[in-house]
């Protein structure tokens, strides 16, 4: 009887404790304590903006789809013996090439511009956080529109006014929402999302962002300028130049680059106005990439580009080392005010203004060639100026990823077109203009979960 | 019966009518001593009990008389005394009963003990006995072999324990350890073998799903020694001195002798293979010293005669001899144990410490070990009993040797003719990174010396990882009425790893980061690294706690009823938290530092480009909790029907999924039949025959999941260095844990005479709601989500049989263990769109193809080889040589499926033979039903990257051939179609079947000897591991056991255990 009275407290303690810890297990609280540091749910501008500075995917995650496809470079058989059977389609313009890797790098970025979108649409704006919080929706906004525009360029037709309307363009994701139907805009809407996206990117964006990693306002100008050349649209592509040169012109001077270097050229340097780069490719990693031996001679004996661009291998062959990144994997696709000189000059010539247009082409070239060496180009013509522009700017934007978007843009324009040839073993294959094979098929693998249209073949 | 030396027949008067019988009892097949024997004289019906050293006395009235010695689990004893001892002391070694094994009746799940002959569920329990048998550093790797329905994986390296086979396809595999009934957290090569006191299997659903959500895999539960209540002193002194041999680098196959390496470079510079790399001088390519000497020889700086007496004498090296010489050695391994337990009424005490001393097979490798346990239990009041734990363990791992020697870059490894020293010793340099030929001459005068000499850094390595590891455990039982108790327990532990690897001014990872980082102006030298060493720092902290409410109860009920049953609630808490980096101009004497610039891109020495300092500063820092409540309870009828059902749920923290909050209680239910015991039944052959049934889930847990988008906040990289964000994951509200349900149905028997028994079990297994990437549409921005999207069922028999063949003097006790295991992926989203060739592959990763077995190896068909040295596949069902359409292309009518890489049959035979004090045993294991694939020669890789294979030498070489070999012919340019095809044909498929003498143990126990007042006693053992396989169903003399691996070297103990 003593010892139970004497056992009857001790007992409640331990029911009490046995209770708390029974309380415990379906406590919220405890269960709510984050699981790893690191992780978080996307929810403030600090979020927003770190999606976008994730430099390995929006500065870097993008195909070389088009430098694999252009006639500035071309393999060695063992080179392309080596090549995934993809990429070896993509090299030879075979009608089943369809790129998976170049639509899945660029929905990544779309869905990392989309996430900041939604994350930074979710912050109420008050005087404290407005300029950020417009900056970083502007280079969300430019993201996306920058995927957008290369998904266009690989998997639709080029653009053509008249007929945009009624030609299958991209699907236009803009949210993150995995249960989001999934179908292709006209080409039309496609390009109207673009620019417009583009446009309200350059109202929100600020005049220059550090590190040019982050794109500014004159970056989504020159963007502009960029997309408007490929839909033909030489008046607006004119102007967004201007207005991207208007705020950002320096150029370097070649001559005070190390033509014998290996990397000549750094990430970040004067003329980068949004540093990003496409993912090294073994078709299109130098020096696997031989140069096209007539576009290497084409750069005259004193014209730096020759050596600074170009090594020799002991076969002979030459391979290009003057990417804007200070690496030899990657090759340099962002913007910078070079190709801005040489769109605003080919709007010129191909506006009559050819005083305007040799200015500006020969404010470039006399940058790169040996001092003192330099003579001014003249022309007789806008149109022979014209000629000279399109070839200055082969020579200027290779292995830029500019060549492929030049030769659809100019195919659709008829006036310059090109056959282009490739030997494989022994076997010639010819893209010629016009061929539906310009556009890549969308990969069988987003077709047949989607079901959405795919790309004809003549 | 057994007495072994009765040395009493001295002639000495019988009239003495008092006189003491002592002496000592001990088990006879492991010499331990039995304490708490019972000793009665039948005649003058008076007992005692042994103490806890064995010994006894016990006093004699009258003559004759008869001795009776019993101890559960041990036949009794029956020694006839007709005539006084005459001061001799009596030595009875009690036979265990057959069956018993390595099985005992009391088994523990870590919430309660129960008596097997009740329980319903499958448990596997090993005793000290059968695991001190082998001599290791750590627990798990002695259950190799000796664990019924446990298969160690060595193929990947490390030993992956997978209890019954595989529950899952993408979680981990790895069963839940819990030590001293709470799961542990630490690494469990911290527990020392020597403080184990039994081990105990949890294999199906009744048995492990009080474990819940965790333990889909299995549960090993470890239990340490305990200091025991009235017991004296007793002190147990265990010391090993292990000695292994160096391993053979010369059984790889992946090898090509160095003139027939030569040969090839000579072939393939003659036709341009080299030019590119020997004028690349933009990163000067590694090239290797036979194609430097070409290549001057091109050049006309060496003449064809020197240069072709210069190929000779590369010719006679081997790298192998080197490499055997200067990089291993035959390690000695020490261990010491040391033991000390006791108890009175109310205290039990024990302290066991130990220390290990490893050196590694590798010249610089070793690690030392100091650990230390402590337990007391306390009885305050007959009511309360109070228990407290210390674990402390210390170690220091020095990682200081060279296990893979390589070049970087694209190589894998060095040419054949690779030398580490030259006739007199003196170390030599090897091309690493650069071209030999750039880094002779690079920067002379200017920069550091930049060759790579392996032997120098060895001696300058220090390379340090130093662990100290507390563990502290209490528990209060209090028991207000018989037969319930209330226990509250918790553990606390705490482990700090300190991870250290100096980079010496001398070492070569410093010289060349120095010299990389240094670029000129023209004018001037500047350093962006700067001299001095580098030091790479890491420290990890785990700090965890459980605690644990738990009510059990264990009443009679009526005449014929028992009922137990136990209900509990536990919180976990597991927080990890780490730091590294790197510290650069580093001065290990005075311990200063010199800052660098991290953020500016500097030009990398001559014309190798540019590059910024690597920074590598991380942190982390990881919390998991997990609650749990739970309940089992067991009803058994008249000691042979017995019913049993659990039911448990967890939650955790897992990030955002709603399943973790809100899962659906995990349950068992299980029963079970003695049969022996039913009064209803008689049996005529049978001591026991026990049926057992159950039912039940168990779950996975994945720790990487979440339902909501989440990011992973990261440092910035180079070139932004601004902080950013990865996306993990799309929202997924669906997701919930695997679900594996078993069914599990098993017999226990022993017939007459005990000389034979076994458990035979069956089991049925179900995994659902298996998480597997899945393919979505790229267009969502992935390609893939984790979901609930694979299942998977497998089912098996676990057989182990104990026969006792001799039983007299000479004993001769044999246990058969024999397990066969099979699963079926029956659905698995993530591959469904995959074309066949894909799954073509080495078999050594998990292939998930619904309709096949998880570990399914898959082959291109194969038709020889043509007379021109190509190897024939199909496409289509047409025999063709287009390599490329076959690995893009094939069909399943291409291809074969060759059958599992994991063996569907395996077990043991172990054999223990005693005559007086020798034991002799050898444990013979075997594996049955399997394929592997063989590496094989791959052209492109071996031009590229040296890889090579000893198939090389057996190439197709002149029309003919094609008879006798299938490695194909050696093309240039080689086509890596080809390669991929012949590499993953059935070409290179063998059966994989094994028998392995898997260990030996010889021991002598000396018994009683005198030491000044007290008796001790003595063993002395020999030990050997890793003997070889006595049969083996390939012809190439490979060990699958160790996939691409070498096999563990032979390994000899030396041994002694004293018991006070």
């Amino acid at each position: 009887m003593k010892n139970r009275k004497y056992n009857r407290p001790v007992l409640q303690t331990v029911l009490y404790l046995l209770l708390c810890l029974l309380g415990l297990s379906s406590c919220k609280k405890y269960l709510d304590a984050k699981p790893d540091k690191k992780l978080a749910v996307p929810e403030s501008l600090a979020d927003a903006q770190a999606l976008l500075d994730n430099y390995a995917i929006l500065n870097q995650f993008y195909p070389a789809t088009g430098l694999e496809s252009d006639d500035d470079h071309y393999l060695l058989p063992e080179d392309y013996n080596s090549l995934g059977i993809e990429a070896q389609q993509v090299y030879q313009w075979d009608k089943d090439a369809a790129n998976y890797d170049a639509w899945t790098y660029l929905y990544t970025d779309v869905l990392y511009a989309n996430l900041s979108l939604e994350t930074t649409e979710s912050v109420t704006v008050d005087i404290t956080n407005e300029k950020e919080w417009k900056n970083v929706k502007g280079q969300a906004l430019f993201y996306r529109a920058f995927a957008f525009f290369q998904v266009a360029e690989y998997f639709a037709s080029p653009y053509n006014t008249s007929s945009a309307a009624n030609t299958p363009g991209i699907p236009l994701r803009l949210t993150s929402d995995v249960n989001e139907a999934i179908a292709r805009a006209s080409l039309e809407q496609s390009f109207a999302r673009i620019t417009g996206d583009l446009k309200e990117a350059v109202q929100l964006l600020p005049v220059s962002n550090t590190p040019v990693a982050r794109p500014a306002k004159p970056a989504a100008y020159g963007l502009l300028a960029r997309i408007y050349l490929t839909m033909n649209d030489f008046e607006h592509a004119g102007l967004y130049a201007d207005s991207c040169l208007q705020l950002y012109n320096m150029l370097m001077d070649y001559n005070s680059i190390d033509t014998t270097a290996g990397t000549p050229f750094t990430v970040f340097n004067k003329e980068v106005i949004w540093q990003c780069n496409s993912l090294g490719s073994s078709a299109v990693y130098s020096p696997t990439a031989k140069t096209d031996s007539v576009l290497y001679n084409s750069y005259a004996g004193n014209d730096l580009r020759k050596q600074i661009f170009f090594s020799t291998s002991a076969d002979g062959t030459h391979s290009f080392k003057g990417g804007y990144n200070g690496a030899r994997y990657y090759n340099f696709i962002g913007i910078a005010t070079d190709e801005m000189y040489l769109v605003r000059a080919e709007c010129e010539a191909r506006e009559g203004k050819l005083v305007e247009a040799l200015s500006d082409v020969n404010t470039l070239l006399e940058k790169r060639w040996l001092t003192g060496t330099f003579v001014p180009v003249t022309a007789a013509s806008a149109n022979d100026a014209l000629k000279i522009i399109l070839s200055e700017r082969r020579k200027e934007l290779t292995f830029r990823n500019s060549r492929w978007f030049d030769l659809r843009r100019l195919n659709e324009e008829g006036k310059f077109t090109v056959t282009l040839k490739r030997d494989v073993n022994g076997a010639i294959y010819e893209l010629k203009p016009g061929d539906s094979k310009y556009t890549f098929l969308i990969p069988p693998a987003v077709i047949g979960i989607s079901g959405m249209e795919q790309n004809v073949r003549e | 019966m057994k007495l072994l030396f009765l040395l009493a027949f001295a002639a000495v008067s019988i009239t003495c009518t008092s006189q003491t019988i002592y002496g000592t009892i001990t088990a006879a097949d492991t010499h331990e001593p039995l304490g708490n024997a019972t000793v009665r004289l039948k005649n003058a019906a008076t007992t005692t009990v042994a103490d806890n050293k064995g010994y006894f006395a016990i006093s004699l009235t009258s003559l004759p008389d008869t001795i009776l010695v019993s101890y559960t689990g041990f036949i009794t004893e029956t020694i006839a005394i007709a005539q006084s001892m005459g001061g001799q002391a009596l030595h009875i070694q009690m036979q265990r009963k057959p069956g018993e094994l390595g099985a005992v009746t009391v088994v523990s799940t870590g919430y309660q003990t129960l008596n097997k002959l009740r329980a319903t569920g499958s448990f596997e329990k090993i005793d000290s006995a059968l695991f001190n048998r082998a001599v290791s550093t750590d627990v798990l790797s002695r259950l190799d072999g000796i664990t019924s329905g446990l298969f160690v994986n060595k193929t990947t390296g490390e030993n992956e324990l997978l209890v019954r086979g595989l529950s899952t396809i993408n979680a981990s595999t790895a069963p839940l350890i819990i030590l001293d009934n709470f799961p542990y957290q630490g690494d469990i090569n911290n527990i020392n073998p020597d403080d184990v006191q039994s081990i105990t299997v949890l294999k199906d659903a009744a048995a492990a799903s009080i474990w819940g959500a965790r333990a889909g895999n299995g549960v090993i539960v470890i239990n340490t020694k305990k200091g025991q209540y009235n017991r004296q002193l007793h002190i147990a002194l265990n010391t090993a001195l292990t000695w292994q041999q160096k391993p053979d680098l010369f059984y790889s196959r992946q090898f090509i002798p160095a003139g027939d390496f030569i040969d090839l470079e000579q072939y393939l510079f003659s036709q341009g293979f080299y030019d590119n790399a020997l004028t690349d001088i933009y990163s000067w390519p590694v090239v290797s010293p036979a194609v430097e000497i070409l290549s001057k020889q091109r050049d006309g700086t060496v003449s064809q005669q020197d240069a072709a007496a210069q190929l000779q004498q590369l010719r006679s090296y081997d790298i192998r001899n080197d490499e055997e010489k200067y990089l291993y050695r035959q390690p000695l391994q020490q261990q010491y144990a040391l033991d000390v337990s006791g108890g009175s009424g109310t205290l039990a005490y024990l302290l066991n410490l130990g220390y290990n001393g490893d050196e590694g097979q590798l010249t610089g490798n070793y690690t030392n070990r100091f650990t230390m346990h402590s337990s007391v239990r306390i009885k305050p009041t007959k009511k309360l009993e109070v228990e407290n734990e210390l674990f402390f363990t210390s170690s220091t791992t020095v990682t200081n040797g060279i296990n893979n020697l390589t070049p970087s870059g694209d190589k894998s490894n060095y040419y054949p003719y690779a030398q580490l020293a030259d006739a007199a010793g003196n170390a030599l340099a090897l091309p690493k990174d650069y071209r030999m030929a750039y880094l002779d001459t690079a920067g002379q005068g200017i920069l550091k010396n930049w060759l790579y000499r392996p032997l120098d850094e060895l001696q300058y390595a220090d390379n340090t990882a130093a662990l100290s590891d507390i563990l502290l455990k209490g528990s209060l039982r209090y028991t207000p009425v018989q037969g319930l108790n209330i226990d509250l327990s918790g553990q606390y532990e705490r482990s700090n790893t300190k991870g250290r690897n100096y980079y010496d001014p001398a070492t070569y990872g410093a010289r060349s980061e120095y010299n990389l980082y240094t670029y000129s102006d023209g004018t001037s030298l500047y350093h962006t690294i700067p001299a001095g060493g580098i030091l790479d720092n890491s420290n990890s902290e785990l700090s965890a706690y459980s605690l644990r409410a738990l009510l059990s109860y264990d009443k009679q009920i009526g005449e014929n009823g028992n009922l137990t049953a136990i209900a509990g609630a536990e919180v976990q808490n597991n927080h990890l938290t780490g730091h590294s980096g790197r510290i650069y101009g580093y001065n290990d004497a005075s311990l200063t530092v010199t800052p660098v610039d991290y953020v500016n891109y500097y030009p990398l020495y001559g014309n190798l480009g540019y590059g910024v300092v690597p920074y590598s500063e991380d942190l982390s820092d990881v919390l998991n909790r997990f609650t749990s409540v739970y309940a089992n309870a067991a009803y058994t009828y008249k000691g042979c029907y017995t019913l049993s059902g659990s039911v448990r749920k967890d939650a955790s923290n897992l990030f955002g999924v709603a399943a973790n909050k809100k899962g659906v209680p995990l349950w068992s239910a299980g029963t079970s039949w003695n049969v022996t015991h039913d009064q209803l039944i008689s049996l005529p052959w049978f001591s026991l025959l026990l049926l057992r049934a159950s039912l039940g889930y168990n779950g996975n847990i994945k720790n990487d999941i979440a339902a909501v988008p989440t990011i992973t906040n990261s440092s910035g990289d180079p070139p932004t260095y601004l902080p950013q964000a990865y996306i993990n994951n799309l929202s997924n509200p669906e997701l919930q844990w695997e679900k594996v349900r078993t069914v599990n149905i098993g017999l226990d028997f022993r017939l007459h005479g005990d000389r034979l028994g076994g458990t035979v079990e069956y089991y049925n297994r179900k995994s659902s709601d298996l998480l597997g990437a899945t393919p979505i549409d790229p267009t969502l921005g992935f390609n893939a989500m984790v979901k609930n999207s694979a299942d998977m069922k497998g089912n098996g028999i676990d057989l182990k049989l104990n026969y006792r063949i001799l039983h007299s003097a000479l004993q001769w006790d044999a246990q058969l263990l024999a397990s066969y295991t099979e699963h079926i992926v029956t659905k698995y989203d993530g591959s469904k769109n995959y074309p066949p060739g894909s799954f073509a592959g080495s078999g050594y990763a998990i292939n998930p193809l619904a309709g096949k077995d998880p570990y399914a190896l898959i082959s291109y068909r194969f038709n020889g080889l043509d007379n021109t040295g190509k190897p024939v596949g199909y496409l289509g069902g047409e025999k063709t040589t287009d390599y490329a359409s076959i690995v893009n292309n094939a069909t399943w009518g291409d291809m074969e499926v060759e059958g599992t890489t994991r063996p569907p049959w395996y077990g043991g035979l172990l054999n223990v033979v005693s005559y007086h004090g020798w034991q002799l045993s050898f444990n013979i294991t075997y594996k049955f039903g399997y394929v592997f694939r063989r590496q094989t020669i791959n052209y492109t890789a071996l031009f590229d990257n040296w890889y090579m294979n000893a198939d090389y030498l057996k190439r197709w070489q002149h029309p003919g051939d094609e008879k006798t070999t299938t490695v194909p012919a050696l093309t240039y340019p080689a086509d890596p179609y080809m390669d991929r095809f012949y590499a993953y044909s059935q070409a290179t498929v063998d059966k994989g079947g094994l028998v392995r003498l898997q260990d030996i143990n010889l021991n002598y126990t000396m018994q009683n000897i005198r030491w000044g007042t007290s008796h001790f006693t003595l063993q002395l053992y020999v030990y050997g591991a890793n003997l070889g396989l006595l049969w083996r169903a390939n012809h190439y003399g490979i060990d699958p056991d160790y996939g691409y691996g070498l096999p563990a070297s032979l390994s000899i103990s030396f041994g002694l255990k004293a018991n006070f």
